[in-house]
């Protein structure tokens, strides 16, 4: 399975409930960002391209900013594609005995936190703003007793679904105690 | 009237010198270093205004590939980047078909931009010397 392949290894008998990570609207607002990034220099262009000052331009200036542009381009691509990585890395697990957070936080620096459910002591969902509330996304706050206080499952769909999911799995962890 | 060649022969010579891309140093040491490059000696009249014009000016020359070293490194460390992304989302990535799909969509990109930067500067003659701070009129050069 993937999470054991990849992070940790599952007890005998666990299962993977949930698996999520952010909403799809998260990653939109990156790709608009990343889409303004593009289209700044492509619309300059159009703005300069009637002028006739960039043919009269120095060679050196002309080589200058085709390196430039170039160089502009392909980092937006590098930059936009990190955040395609991080968005894709950073997931939260709920299985039949735990919480597994798994925290993308930079090209080379990831953080995997978890925590059994019955140490889980409140689950609160928490959905705001408009887009929160039009699309079905926000936060899930764990309160634990262990080390990591609170873990939070942040902007992922449907938060109070999966927080009376969490709940729910918590109590019958704790009944069977 | 030899004097008068010998200025030509020194004009000539800076001037192919310029035209070749030979940057050297500025003032009176220079005039003097022109004037024994031409095997005469130095003209007993010789002094500071008769200095050549061309040689008093900031002139600084370098072939244009030079700005093709640092942007080069600045391709590879992107291009590293997005292989260490491309290895993080393969290796530990929770894969769907989206997601390998996506990821192959932006490698896909980034190696079109890479082509297409070389298409545009491909053409350009990098070993092609660039002056910068020239203020060089051949007509200038006067005595």
């Amino acid at each position: 399975m993937w999470i054991e392949r990849n992070f940790l290894e599952l007890e005998k008998g666990e299962k993977v409930v949930l698996s999520l990570r952010r909403h799809w609207l998260i990653f939109t607002k990156t790709i608009l960002f990343h889409l303004i990034l593009l289209g700044v220099p492509v619309a300059l262009y159009f703005v300069a391209m009637p002028l006739t000052w960039f043919n009269d331009l120095a060679i050196f200036f002309q080589s200058f900013i085709l390196l430039f542009a170039s160089a502009y381009f392909l980092t937006i691509c590098a930059l936009f594609f990190s955040a395609w990585t991080n968005y894709q890395l950073d997931t939260w697990f709920v299985t039949n005995y735990r919480i597994i957070d798994i925290n993308q936080q930079g090209l080379f620096h990831r953080l995997i936190s978890w925590q059994r459910l019955e140490r889980i002591q409140d689950v609160t969902s928490e959905t705001k703003g408009f887009w929160g509330t039009f699309f079905h996304f926000g936060y899930v706050y764990a309160q634990t007793a262990g080390e990591k206080a609170r873990f939070i499952f942040a902007q992922v769909p449907y938060p109070e679904e999966v927080a009376k999911k969490i709940n729910l799995m918590t109590k019958n962890k704790n009944r069977n105690i | 009237m030899a004097l008068r060649n010998k200025e030509k022969r020194l004009i000539d010579l800076v001037w192919y010198l310029h035209k070749i891309k030979i940057s050297f140093p500025r003032g009176r040491v220079a005039t003097k270093l022109v004037y024994q490059r031409l095997g005469i000696s130095v003209p007993s009249s010789f002094n500071k205004k008769q200095r050549i014009p061309f040689l008093k000016n900031k002139y600084m020359s370098f072939p244009l590939y030079l700005i093709l070293i640092p942007y080069a490194v600045f391709v590879f460390c992107l291009t590293m980047i997005v292989f260490f992304c491309f290895y993080h989302l393969l290796r530990f990535g929770f894969l769907t078909n989206l997601t390998v799909l996506a990821s192959f969509f932006l490698i896909a990109i980034f190696a079109l931009l890479v082509f297409i930067s070389y298409k545009y500067l491909a053409p350009i003659n990098w070993k092609q010397s660039i002056q910068l701070m020239e203020n060089i009129n051949p007509s200038s050069i006067i005595f």
